[in-house]
């Protein structure tokens, strides 16, 4: 019970920011703004899922958030209609989801190539074409706004069941639902978590360390592209600076969830947990009367906060195991 | 494939079951092995001794395909083979007990046991209950009912870990077992088990090559002894017809 | 989009991009080689910026480059360091960080290149000219619409409105977001929301549609409307009405970025308070010109009186903290009347497209 308590900290915090806010700014209890907690949650969350794969196996993936941006941009530029500032091809937006998605995995082998085969640092490559791909997005846009985009490639971010539930929220629970069943069921998930503990010994017991890893980064960049689209359609317009900064929140997200940055420990459940209590703290100051002044300094604390919560945590659980007071 | 119910070990006909010529090995400027050639067979305990960095461990992962070798050939069931990765021998029959890249500490014993081959249900999802099951069973043959499938490897003892190590070896029906000193940090009792095991073991017909730096536990178990020295082979005796002596005199360079 | 038009796009995008210096190697051999080192390059006010700038100097036979700080203070110091090094004629700056850049300007003061602004400018160091929006007006003008249109709608000037005000540390983002609330508080039934942002989409959608849902708003209005996310929350909420339709919100933004204008001309977006980029870019071209030749100089507050340029008729005014000139270009609205305006810079953009 105790060591169920610890392992699932993060949710037990998720609870009670939860009533905190709730105590100070009662409007906050609506389906409403829970559903918006959600939605909000959704594009971080599938970031999350991608850089969990890649840190599960003992890597970094800083470029998921260009990726991002670059795929929105890029497939907004195709799709949109607009006579100036769009591609003018107006290509079929079955077609550039495709092409979006297939961006998206060319991103992750482009990754993988230098850090498997160079034996490149995944930390310099990945930040590497976090910067070439920010760069890149100029050649297609000219930094202009891309929008008036379709309203079919537009549904998944921005359509509502019922006018409420979106469905990109039910697209990202799910996708948590599946990468969990991944992780727990698979031998891909489960070489995962091999080769993040210990990659000599992964590979000395016959797995196929170079493969999955590939795999691991062609699923960020897709997941990259995925959330993408999720976006621009929520937006109904792509910027040049999409997406930019998330990384942060993304590391923040999983580590407040238990995923170790040396690879092989961590689920998607407990990262689901941080990527929400991310969600509440953004959700929460913008709906809560507090001065403008405070919201970056509150936001940043509570960050810090649960992070040194989670490691706490950890210790307690440590001590719980080894009987030690 | 090596799957655990279907494969008979068996000896080859002319008694060799691996071969191998003239294997070197070069990191940067220190020459690991050089020109070594030995056969190990069926139903036989080679034993493998050298000083510390005699190239005994680079020997077995040229073998296994962890590392390629710069020169030399690797006859294994009489087919010439070149194993890219330890994934390749694996599939042949080799199965190997490393000294330093065994075990993945965050992964339950069970898990470490089946590592690089999990069991799947027929819907391809990993058999995680047969796994612990059969991990369970493994670990009572081999005395070790103390020690429990699902507890996680990063917690054990030195002497448990290496227990865990050779569970995986011995899973997989293997025709060829390298253990690289699986003796070494273990208990007297233990060691006793050890070396009970690679008996038994040579009764069902494996082939077994055996490292240790005690010469004692070597004599005892081992049909013949393989010596190197500074990446070359010193020699190769039947266990009956040499001693302790000679063998330390060869591990040492004196001719 | 054919090929050519892509190469062309490419070639920009890159040299935009990478901040590579193509003015060395410019026909202008004997040209003064100016340098506009850009906060950001990352949206189309920006760009509309720099390229004006670039397109007017040029034909004025200035050799003119333009650098990315890329909203990094510390990047900016070193391209400030490395246009000090390679001598420009002058330096036009546009601080990413305004206290961070006053160095750099001391630097370029030491060093006896003269210092520009384009757009914002530094706390301190000496600045030849100040050319930027009038913050104030911008600001003003933005809630001064607001209200107006809200009476229309409403019958009064009444209920709860959404302010989404960029970082305070911002000069623009301050003064106009000051000049907003100093508009809305001459109306005490209006209940003023403040909400910071940080010029990011995800922020606009995210704030409006949280805030538009936990409150019955009447309005909204923002620090600059280039960013998208506030019509696209609205719609997710089922709340982006036409104009004059019941429960149309009435939304105001700053600068009429290209996408705001086809919202006005759709009826989804009320007016918007226009940032003259192009005008101000300009003045500071030819007047860089001017100074660099010695032919003119601005000496006394006022009107400026130098028929035939530019900024002939625009008031200057003493800048203490900069020890130099400043013009501040006024803005004007943009609503349904006046949306197809060539010269606005949100049409004017569409040819560098
Ligand atoms: N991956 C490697 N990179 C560089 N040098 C290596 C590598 N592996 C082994 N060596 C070197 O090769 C030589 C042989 O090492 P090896 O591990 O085979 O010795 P060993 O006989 O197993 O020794 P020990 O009894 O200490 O385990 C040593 O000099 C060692 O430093
Ligand atoms: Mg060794």
């Amino acid at each position: 019970m105790t060591r169920f308590l610890l392992r699932n900290a993060v949710w037990i915090v998720l609870l009670f920011t939860t009533i905190a806010f709730v105590a100070v700014e009662p409007r906050l209890l609506s389906v409403r703004i829970f559903i918006n907690v959600l939605e909000h949650s959704s594009i971080l969350g599938i970031l999350v899922i991608g850089m969990i794969f890649c840190l599960l196996a003992g890597r970094f993936d800083l470029s998921s958030e260009s990726t991002l941006g670059f795929t929105a941009l890029v497939g907004a530029w195709m799709v949109s209609t607009n006579p100036f500032f769009g591609s003018g091809w107006q290509l079929p937006p079955a077609l550039v989801i495709v092409l979006m998605l297939g961006m998206g995995a060319g991103v992750g082998c482009l990754n993988s190539f230098f850090i498997i085969k160079l034996r490149v640092n995944a930390f310099i490559v990945t930040l590497a074409m976090l910067l070439a791909l920010r760069g890149f997005t100029y050649v297609f846009t000219n930094a202009n706004t891309m929008y008036d985009l379709p309203p079919s490639f537009a549904a998944l971010g921005g359509y509502s069941i019922g006018g409420l539930l979106p469905i990109s929220v039910i697209l990202f629970l799910s996708l948590f639902v599946v990468s969990q069943f991944v992780l727990s069921y698979t031998t891909f998930g489960r070489d995962l978590y091999a080769i993040g503990g210990n990659r000599e010994a992964a590979f000395a017991a016959g797995i196929r360390v170079d493969r999955r890893t590939l795999t691991a980064f062609v699923l960020s960049g897709m997941l990259g592209a995925l959330a993408a689209w999720v976006l621009a359609g929520r937006l109904q317009a792509v910027t040049i600076n999409l997406g930019q900064g998330m990384v942060f929140e993304v590391f923040a997200a999983a580590v407040i969830g238990g995923v170790s940055l040396a690879g092989g420990k961590g689920t998607m459940m407990g990262p689901l947990g941080g990527v929400l209590l991310l969600g509440v703290i953004t959700t929460g100051l913008s709906v809560m009367p507090i001065s403008s002044f405070w919201v970056d300094a509150v936001r940043g604390v509570l960050i810090l906060a649960a992070v040194v919560l989670w490691r706490v945590t950890e210790i307690f659980e440590e001590r719980w195991r080894t009987g030690t007071p | 494939m090596a799957d655990r119910h279907t494969m008979t070990p068996a000896a080859d006909a002319d008694g060799a079951l691996l071969r191998v010529r003239g294997l070197s090995k070069r990191f940067d400027h220190v020459v690991a092995l050089d020109g070594v050639s030995f056969e190990a067979h069926g139903n036989e305990v080679l034993g493998l001794v050298g000083d510390n960095g005699a190239g005994k461990s680079t020997l077995i992962k040229l073998v296994s395909g962890v590392h390629r070798p710069n020169a030399g050939e690797i006859v294994f069931a009489d087919r010439e083979v070149a194993f890219a990765t330890p994934r390749d021998s694996r599939e042949r029959g080799i199965e190997v007990i490393y000294q330093d890249m065994a075990l993945v500490d965050e992964l339950e014993v069970w898990e470490n046991v089946f590592l690089g081959r999990l069991l799947r249900t027929r819907v391809k999802t990993i058999d995680r209950r047969r796994m612990i099951a059969e991990a369970a069973e493994l670990l009572e043959s081999l005395g070790l009912g103390s020690l429990s499938p699902t507890a996680q490897v990063g917690y054990l003892s030195g002497g448990q870990k290496k227990a865990v190590a050779i569970s995986r070896a011995l899973y997989w029906d293997a025709r060829l077992i390298f253990m690289d000193e699986p003796t070494a940090a273990l208990a007297v009792v233990e060691i006793g088990k050890v070396l009970e095991l690679i008996g038994r073991l040579r009764e069902t017909g494996v082939a077994v090559v055996f490292v240790s730096h005690n010469l004692q536990e070597i004599f005892s178990t081992a049909d013949r002894i393989m010596v190197l020295h500074r990446g070359q082979l010193a020699g190769i005796r039947q266990t009956g017809e040499t001693d302790q002596d000679e063998i330390i005199k060869l591990m040492m360079g004196v001719r | 989009m054919q090929a050519g038009k892509i190469l062309k796009h490419a070639a920009i995008a890159a040299v935009l991009a990478l901040g590579i210096a193509v003015g060395g190697q410019s026909a202008n051999a004997d040209g003064y080689k100016v340098i506009y080192i850009a906060p950001q390059l990352n949206n189309a006010a920006d760009i509309v910026i720099a390229r004006n700038w670039q397109d007017v100097s040029e034909s004025l036979g200035m050799d003119a480059v333009i650098k990315n700080a890329e909203i990094s203070a510390k990047r900016e110091a070193d391209e400030w360091a490395t246009a000090i090094a390679l001598g420009y004629d002058a330096i036009v700056g546009g601080p990413v960080d305004s206290l961070a850049a006053t160095i750099s300007v001391k630097k370029a003061n030491e060093a006896g290149i003269p210092v520009f602004m384009l757009g914002r400018t530094s706390a301190g160091g000496k600045v030849e000219l100040i050319a930027r929006a009038d913050n104030i007006s911008l600001g003003t003008i933005a809630a001064e619409e607001l209200v107006r249109r809200i009476e229309e709608q409403r019958g009064e000037i009444a209920g709860k409105v959404l302010e989404l005000h960029g970082p305070m540390d911002q000069v623009n983002a301050r003064q106009r977001s000051e000049a907003i609330q100093a508009v809305l508080a001459k109306h005490p039934k209006i209940e003023l929301i403040r909400k910071l942002q940080h010029w990011t989409p995800e922020e606009f959608f995210d704030i409006t549609k949280s805030v538009a849902s936990a409150n019955e708003l009447v309005g909204i209005t923002m620090g600059s409307d280039v960013i998208p996310g506030v019509d696209a929350a609205l719609d997710s909420l089922g709340q982006l009405k036409k104009i004059g339709e019941p429960g149309h919100i009435v939304v105001t933004g700053i600068d009429a970025d290209p996408r705001i204008l086809d919202l006005i001309g759709n009826d989804l977006w009320d007016a918007s308070a226009l940032q003259d980029m192009v005008g101000y870019g300009t003045i500071l071209a030819h007047y860089i010109k001017h100074y660099l030749d010695g032919s003119f100089k601005i000496t006394a507050a006022g009107p400026i009186d130098n028929p035939g340029a530019p900024y002939h008729g625009i008031e200057a005014r003493w800048s203490e903290a900069t020890e130099g000139w400043q013009i501040e270009t006024p803005s004007r609205p943009v609503d349904k009347s006046n949306y197809t305006d060539p010269t606005l810079w949100g049409n004017a953009i569409k040819k560098y497209q």
